[in-house]
C-alpha cells in the first residue's frame, strides 16, 4: 500500500466520523422515503384522435417520471440536513484532530502540508458523495420493485443524469464553503455556526441563493435543464474550486495550531 | 484499520433499508386528497386525472355525473376498474402497485375526487426490503463472526 493510500485510508477510517456516517445515511433515507412515499396528481388533456388507451409513449411522460424529478426538490429536510452533515465532516476533518491535540503528531509524519490537505478533502468529499447517492439509490429502487423496467428507462436518461449533476453541485459548493470556514475560524463551534447558517439562512429566508437554488434545477432537468449552462458551472464547478485552492493556501500557509 | 470503511458502507446499507421500512410505517398514517376534477370529453379533446401511486392504496373517491369510467394503469396498459356512471358512485378504488394510473371518462363528463388513508408496500416490495434486511443481516453477521 502506498504512503497515499495509508494517508486517505486513514482519513477515511477515523471513526467518530463512520460513527457520524452510519447515523446520517438511515436519517437521511428516511427522510427522503417518507417524502417519496406521497402520491401525486395532476389533470391533463390529450386531443381525442388518438386512442385515449395506453399511450406507448416514453415513461419520461408519465406522471411517475415527474414525481421522481420533483420528489427530491420538495423534500427541504433531506438537503438541510445534508447540508449540516458535510458542515460536520469538514469541520471534523480539518478542526477536530487540532482541538484534541494530536495534530502535532500528525503533522510531523513525512507528508506535505499539500498532502494533507489533499486527502482530508477527498476522504470529506467521498463521504459527502455518498451521503448523497446511497439514499437516492435505495429509496429510487426499493420501493419500485415491481416496475424496476420503467424505473430504469426513466432513470437511465441524460435527464436523469442532468439531475444527478444539479445535485452533485449542491454538494460540491456546502463542501467548500464548510472546507474553507474550518480551515479559516480556529474555533470548531465557531466553523460549524459560521458555515452552516451561510449555507441554509438564505434557504430559510426565501432568498434563490446557492446552494439552495440547485434545488429548483432538479424538478427542471425533466424538461431539458442542462447544468452545462455558464451559470451553473460557475456556482457548481468553479467558485467550488476557486474556495477549495483558497482553503488550500490558507492550510499550507498557517501553522498548525 | 483497513475493514472498517467497507464494514460501515455495508452496514449503513443494512440501517437505510431500515430507514425505508420506518418509512412505510410513517407512510401508512399518511393521508391525503386527490382532486377535486371534472373529467370530460369536449370537442376533440379529452380531459383525465394521472395519479402517481408510490405503492399499494386505497382512494376513497366519489364521482358524479354520467359516462363510462376507466381507470387505467398506464405501465402495464390494463384496466383497473371499469363502471357505468349513471349518476352517482362511491367507490373504494385500489391502486394495486407503485405506478401511474389514469382516470378518464369516456362518452359524457364526471367529477371526481377522492381520498386516501395511507400508502402500504405491495408484496414484491416487502419480499425486497425483507430480503435484503435479513441477507445483509446475516452477511454482517458471518463477516464479524470470522473477524
Amino acid at each position: 500500500m502506498g504512503r497515499w493510500e495509508t494517508l486517505l485510508s486513514w482519513e477515511m477510517g477515523d471513526p467518530l466520523r463512520l460513527a457520524i456516517f452510519l447515523f446520517g445515511v438511515p436519517s437521511l433515507t428516511y427522510l427522503l422515503g417518507v417524502d417519496y412515499l406521497k402520491p401525486q396528481w395532476e389533470i391533463a388533456s390529450i386531443s381525442l384522435s388518438q386512442p385515449p388507451l395506453y399511450s406507448h409513449g416514453s415513461p419520461l411522460n408519465s406522471i411517475t417520471a415527474a414525481h421522481l424529478f420533483e420528489y427530491l426538490s420538495l423534500s427541504a429536510g433531506f438537503w438541510i440536513l445534508l447540508a449540516l452533515l458535510i458542515s460536520v465532516f469538514s469541520i471534523l476533518a480539518f478542526r477536530y484532530d487540532r482541538e484534541q491535540g494530536y495534530a502535532f503528531s500528525v503533522y510531523s509524519l513525512p507528508f506535505t502540508k499539500g498532502e494533507l490537505f489533499a486527502a482530508k478533502t477527498l476522504s470529506v468529499l467521498l463521504i459527502s458523495l455518498l451521503l448523497l447517492y446511497i439514499p437516492l439509490l435505495i429509496v429510487g429502487i426499493v420501493p419500485n420493485a415491481d416496475i424496476t423496467g420503467v424505473i430504469r428507462e426513466i432513470t437511465f436518461t441524460d435527464r436523469y443524469f442532468h439531475l444527478l449533476i444539479f445535485a452533485t453541485y449542491f454538494v460540491l459548493f456546502s463542501l467548500s464553503i464548510s472546507v474553507l470556514f474550518s480551515v479559516l475560524l480556529k474555533n470548531m463551534f465557531l466553523a460549524f455556526i459560521a458555515s452552516f447558517f451561510l449555507l441554509v439562512l438564505p434557504f430559510f429566508a426565501g432568498l434563490h441563493w446557492p446552494p439552495f437554488f440547485f434545488l429548483s434545477m432538479l424538478a427542471r432537468s425533466l424538461s431539458g435543464a442542462s447544468p452545462f449552462e455558464t451559470n451553473w458551472v460557475l456556482w457548481g464547478l468553479v467558485i467550488p474550486a476557486a474556495l477549495l485552492l483558497v482553503s488550500g493556501l490558507i492550510f499550507v500557509r498557517r501553522d498548525v495550531l | 484499520m483497513k475493514g472498517r470503511l467497507p464494514f460501515v458502507l455495508a452496514l449503513s446499507f443494512l440501517l437505510s433499508l431500515l430507514a425505508v421500512w420506518g418509512a412505510y410505517i410513517t407512510a401508512e398514517k399518511s393521508r391525503g386528497f386527490v382532486g377535486p376534477a371534472v373529467m370530460a370529453s369536449s370537442g376533440e379533446t379529452l380531459s383525465y386525472v394521472s395519479i402517481h401511486s408510490p405503492g399499494w392504496m386505497v382512494l376513497n373517491s366519489s364521482f358524479n355525473g354520467a359516462g363510462e369510467l376507466v381507470v387505467l394503469d398506464e405501465f402495464s396498459g390494463e384496466r383497473v376498474f371499469s363502471y357505468n356512471v349513471s349518476e352517482h358512485l362511491n367507490y373504494p378504488l385500489v391502486l394495486p402497485r407503485e405506478g401511474s394510473y389514469r382516470i378518464y371518462a369516456i362518452n359524457g363528463s364526471l367529477t371526481f375526487s377522492g381520498h386516501y388513508t395511507g400508502v402500504y408496500p405491495t408484496p414484491r416490495v416487502q419480499k425486497v426490503l425483507y430480503g435484503s434486511i435479513t441477507v445483509l443481516a446475516l452477511l454482517l453477521v458471518l463477516w464479524r463472526w470470522r473477524a
